[in-house]
């Protein structure tokens, strides 16, 4: 007899719930089919780490730094006195995109890019470099 | 503990006086009730809980150790990972007990900043509390509920600082950059948005029979107790203890603001039960928003963050400050010994504390109340192991 007594009460707090379900099941749909969709991503997103080697200055503040020791890099002095950077390693293994290297960069060359798709094919791919033979990598 | 027909010690199961023998069972560390990596070391007696011992550690990552070798600096998006539920409060308290060493003084926009993001983030906290516990008791819809409505808060972190989960963003001095334009808009947008929903909540979960028969007057935790076993924030609140630090010993701006302290009142069962400890974090999402409406409007302008020099040097010493965090009472202890390192980093975890508890809460009911009871602590394992 209990059980009866809380079955008619029970039915009727489950339509009360459906209700609530049934009143989204007729609004549009928010899901985002996501490889199809895309997110827009706002300006500050902190992506994949990116250094624009033509302004760097090889100061290694970003090196100093970085609480997961992820970047490293190789400088040689050039001709007009200037540091050269020869190479630029960033771990994107360790990385965790705290960002705290963008804001230490005195002449802002590092930035977060908005690319978040972080999967690679290789191991050896994890450590990006930036810079061959002097010269910047696309 | 309540004794109940089945689990009565003279009577035995089914009033025949026998007792099965004891089986030990292992509940986790992958089982998906427990939140994470916690495994269960229950002693049945056929389907009682004679015991139960919480087994932790699979998430250790030495966050304390990690404080000891990295800068100041360096160490904030470490506390990130401590509770990732609520990242900006634990940023948040890490920072404030960083500056009671440095004895700087945060600019009040940085304050008040600080404070919305930790009440929208005591928001977020929440709405994965509910949706999870109400899929750990067999109700899936309301997890998709709460994250739906998640997720414009975590819209609001990312056009802030950048991130979803991590967010990095309270530093020492302030926070890291001042909030984007349209930011404050978006904001009241979703005040007004999630308002009617805590209603919507109550109606498909809250007040379900069937929920409430799987929650009210299970795992009853007596205030005495709670008190004993260090337990805090909406823990302790659902015993009836009103007891939060942003009332009790305000930090930051919070003495300026007009909220309540929602505690539990058996209104289902007995005072102090899962249902209780479950309807305090709904309604305290209510509270929270207040909070944020109010810091909006009071919002002032100026820095968002005080002037420090590029090398941190932190004086001799040590500080201990305390913060009201979605899962309790967070505490840092840090002792300084003057150079750009932390000599120790102490974590007074509040998930780990409530956790203690679950062994008594858990002597001499079913299996099935086990889940509820461990989904209506809510805890982070990221917390519990550091």
């Amino acid at each position: 007899m209990k059980m009866v007594n809380a079955f008619f009460p029970a039915i009727i707090n489950l339509i009360k719930g459906m209700s609530v379900t049934l009143k989204y099941f007729f609004r549009p749909s928010i899901t985002m089919q996501y490889p199809d969709e895309k997110p827009v991503l706002t300006e500050r997103f902190r992506g994949m780490l990116f250094n624009d080697v033509p302004r760097c200055i090889s100061c290694e503040a970003c090196v100093r730094t970085c609480p997961a020791q992820c970047i490293t890099l190789e400088a040689v002095k050039a001709e007009s006195g200037r540091k050269k950077l020869t190479s630029y390693v960033v771990n994107f293994s360790s990385c965790m995109y705290c960002g705290l290297c963008t804001e230490a960069c005195p002449v802002k060359c590092l930035s977060m890019s908005s690319n978040y798709q972080t999967t690679f094919y290789r191991r050896g791919e994890v450590y990006r470099q930036f810079v061959t033979d002097g010269n910047p990598n696309e | 503990m309540e004794t109940t027909e089945l689990n009565n010690n003279k009577t035995g199961i089914f009033g025949m006086g026998f007792h099965t023998e004891e089986v030990f069972l292992n509940m986790g560390p992958q089982h998906p009730a427990t939140h994470g990596v916690l495994r269960l070391l229950l002693r049945m007696d056929g389907e009682i809980v004679r015991d139960a011992v919480p087994c932790i550690g699979y998430l250790h990552r030495c966050a304390e150790k990690i404080g000891e070798s990295l800068g100041y600096v360096q160490n904030v998006p470490f506390t990130d990972r401590l509770d990732y539920l609520s990242s900006m409060n634990n940023n948040l308290g890490y920072c404030m007990t960083v500056e009671k060493l440095l004895g700087i003084q945060v600019p009040a926009r940085a304050e008040y900043i600080r404070v919305i993001m930790a009440e929208l983030n005591r928001i977020a906290s929440h709405l994965v509390a509910f949706g999870t516990y109400g899929a750990d008791i067999g109700a899936v819809t309301p997890f998709l509920y709460g994250f739906r409505e998640r997720e414009p808060v975590i819209d609001l972190f990312e056009m802030t600082c950048g991130a979803r989960l991590t967010y990095n963003y309270i530093r020492i001095g302030g926070v890291a950059q001042d909030i984007p334009a349209g930011f404050a808009e978006k904001a009241r947008e979703f005040i007004k948005y999630f308002g009617p929903k805590i209603e919507e909540y109550n109606r498909l979960l809250s007040d379900n029979p069937i929920f409430v028969k799987r929650t009210a007057g299970i795992g009853v935790l007596p205030p005495g107790l709670a008190v004993n076993y260090g337990v805090t924030g909406p823990s302790l609140r659902g015993s009836g203890v009103a007891r939060d630090l942003r009332k009790d010993m305000p930090y930051s701006v919070y003495p300026k603001f007009d909220f309540n302290v929602v505690t539990g009142k058996g209104l289902k069962g007995r005072t102090g039960d899962c249902w209780d400890r479950y309807i305090v974090r709904i309604l305290e999402m209510a509270e929270s928003l207040k909070i944020v409406e109010q810091a909006l409007d009071q919002l002032p302008d100026g820095e968002v963050s005080a002037k420090l020099p590029r090398v941190l040097k932190v004086p001799q010493g040590e500080a201990y400050v305390r913060t009201e965090t979605p899962r309790g009472e967070l505490g840092f202890y840090i002792i300084s010994d003057g150079s750009n390192k932390p000599c120790r980093v102490k974590i007074r975890a509040p998930s780990f504390s409530n956790l203690s508890v679950l062994s008594e809460l858990c002597r001499g009911v079913l299996v099935a109340d086990v889940v509820a009871i461990l989904g209506s602590i809510d805890i982070v394992l990221g917390e519990v192991d550091r």
